[in-house]
């Protein structure tokens, strides 16, 4: 864990009041928007990231963190995310959900961590030429499917099949070269 | 509550909204979407998100109002380090003395023990590895251990026991076998690349190295394999008199020795089902579907099932639908590692359904069982009595 964490999680068992409110000020919109990508209802993710800030209030002496604040913060989210996912009998196998989200917040400044962001980067340029092309105008430019089919001019069916296909890839790519909470 | 039965992978779902599904998977989904109008809330609110002209991230969310409900639901009982906390410990210390007291005297009619210590906490990954030449070590102390047989490497990380593949030094095959206690599990790579995850109390011996025209393993216990796809060298698993064959596919088995059935549960692929001795009652089963087979008299029975009920020990959970007692409670003492009493014999025959954390301590599980009002659940050291 980094010093930095340390302290804070050390202010935390100590209850200091400003520091958790500095904590939820600066994690609570991106991890509702993080716990979208997963349940789609934003009511139920601000309950669940509640949830987890009063755990981590109440039980801050018995809290193991093993790599930093922040991937704490994820994963806690994640996992209640997959418990409700697994209530209603739906599997992510393949970490669908969690790269559609990478892929989401690489626009937001607030996913700033360069490790990330090199990592997808390192991915991308695996990629065939073209599939890389289109893969980058969706999700670096926020272009619009019927957009990149004119840009491109390849039909929006052929858009939609390269972008699954770089998917598919990316998805490989990335969770050989990194762990989730790595990535977190 | 677990109601519906098909299991979906998100990626159909993701499919469906940009690209085209197979017919096999349109059938899926639209299987599970009748299961449960919240399945179809999902997938309508999924749609929504993925649609690439609706704002759905766009809206602001409104961290200043969340603060105010957060510090009103949890703080007030932490903000200031006021008296009442003081007047509040010490009013739990009485009422834990008192409650103390009350259940010692009383202790046989005391409904409820289940809030107080000692807290029985579940299982861990604990296992012991025995190599062939009958050394035993244990892995719960040793977490980075690095063994060498027969020319490949057993790596141990965590609670994982990794086999690489090697050339072949020697011409006999070396067996190991690895142990987990009750209360444990523990996850195997083995030398080809398959994957096994062994609950509690069950054994698995295995050859170090694989060799010849077949991969065979034995088991007692249970556990579930992800077959690495080899169509030349069929893998099998062995238990009692049945043997399972398989080329690379997804499956449970649960063979304990003090059960009368071996249950095996197809998830991926095929598998072929042999009984010692009975050749015309071979098996072969799809995926989905469940064979039993009794110890006692070699009776078969076949199933349709949902396969993540019997599965959902590996990922950390405990699914039961429409189960008797008696088999819940055989399945939770081996992960809690405590000892089960029914007061009365017809308690074993009460059915619940429900979806469990395998990690919570087992007085929240019991707590749940208990929400019913149809049992009580009564703890004395690591004694469970069932009124």
């Amino acid at each position: 864990m980094h010093n930095e964490d340390k302290i804070l999680l050390n202010e935390i068992v100590k209850r200091n009041i400003k520091i958790y409110e500095t904590l939820f000020f600066n994690y609570y919109p991106q991890l509702v928007r993080f716990a979208e990508g997963y349940l789609f209802d934003k009511q139920a993710c601000e309950d669940i990231v509640q949830t987890v800030f009063i755990y981590f209030w109440e039980n801050a002496e018995r809290i193991n963190i093993t790599f930093s604040l922040k991937a704490y913060f994820f994963e806690s989210v994640k996992n209640h995310c997959l418990n409700n996912l697994r209530d209603i009998q739906i599997h992510d196998r393949h970490n669908f959900l969690y790269l559609e989200m990478l892929m989401k917040h690489e626009n937001y400044e607030e996913l700033e961590d360069s490790d990330i962001i090199s990592h997808i980067n390192s991915a991308i340029a695996q990629l065939p030429e073209q599939m890389a092309k289109i893969f980058k105008l969706k999700y670096l430019e926020n272009k619009k499917i019927h957009e990149i089919a004119q840009i491109s001019h390849i039909t929006e069916n052929t858009v939609k099949t390269q972008l699954l296909r770089a998917k598919g890839k990316l998805r490989m790519l990335l969770i050989e070269t990194t762990s989730i909470s790595f990535i977190l | 509550m677990v109601k519906g039965r098909t299991i979906l992978d998100f990626e159909i779902i993701w499919k469906k909204i940009n690209h085209k599904l197979t017919e096999e998977e349109e059938l899926l989904l639209s299987q599970w979407l009748n299961e449960s109008p919240s399945h179809q809330r999902y997938f309508d609110k999924a749609c929504e998100y993925f649609d690439e002209d609706s704002n759905f991230s766009g809206h602001k969310t409104d961290t200043e109002k969340a603060w105010k409900t957060l510090k009103n639901k949890t703080l007030k009982k932490h903000s200031t380090k006021s008296l009442w906390i003081q007047i509040l410990s010490v009013a739990a210390a009485i009422f834990v003395i008192v409650l103390f007291l009350f259940s010692t005297h009383k202790s046989e009619n005391s409904p409820l023990a289940i809030s107080s210590p000692p807290i029985i906490k579940p299982g861990t990954s604990k296992a012991v590895l025995i190599l062939n030449d009958g050394s035993v070590h244990d892995l719960t102390t040793s977490k980075h251990l690095l063994f060498t047989e027969s020319g490949a490497d057993i790596k141990i990380e965590g609670n994982k026991l990794l086999y690489t593949e090697a050339e072949l030094v020697s011409k006999s095959i070396k067996y190991n076998t690895l142990i987990i206690p009750r209360g444990g599990e523990f996850f195997l790579q083995l030398s080809d690349g398959t994957k096994v995850w062994l609950n509690s109390e069950t054994t698995l011996r295995y050859p170090v190295q694989f060799m010849g025209e077949e991969r065979k393993v034995e088991l007692t216990g249970e556990a579930f394999f992800e077959v690495a796809r080899n169509e030349k060298v069929p893998f099998l698993v062995e238990s009692g008199d049945q043997t399972v064959k398989v080329l690379g596919t997804e499956f449970n088995i649960s063979s304990y020795k003090e059960n009368p059935l071996i249950s095996t549960t197809l998830v991926k692929g095929s598998i072929q089902v042999f009984i010692k001795n009975k050749p015309d009652k071979n098996q072969a089963l799809v995926p989905n579907e469940q064979m039993t087979i009794s110890k006692i008299d070699g009776q078969i029975s076949k199933q349709k099932v949902n396969p993540y009920q019997y599965i959902a020990w590996k990922e950390g959970r405990f699914v039961f639908d429409d189960q008797n007692l008696c088999e819940i409670m055989k399945t939770l003492s081996k992960w809690y590692n405590v000892d089960v009493v029914f007061a009365r014999e017809e308690l074993k025959n009460l059915h619940f359904t429900g979806n469990l954390q395998r990690y919570s301590d087992f007085g929240e599980v019991l707590k749940k069982i208990q929400k019913t009002n149809e049992v009580k659940f009564i703890i004395e050291n690591k004694q469970i009595t069932i009124r």
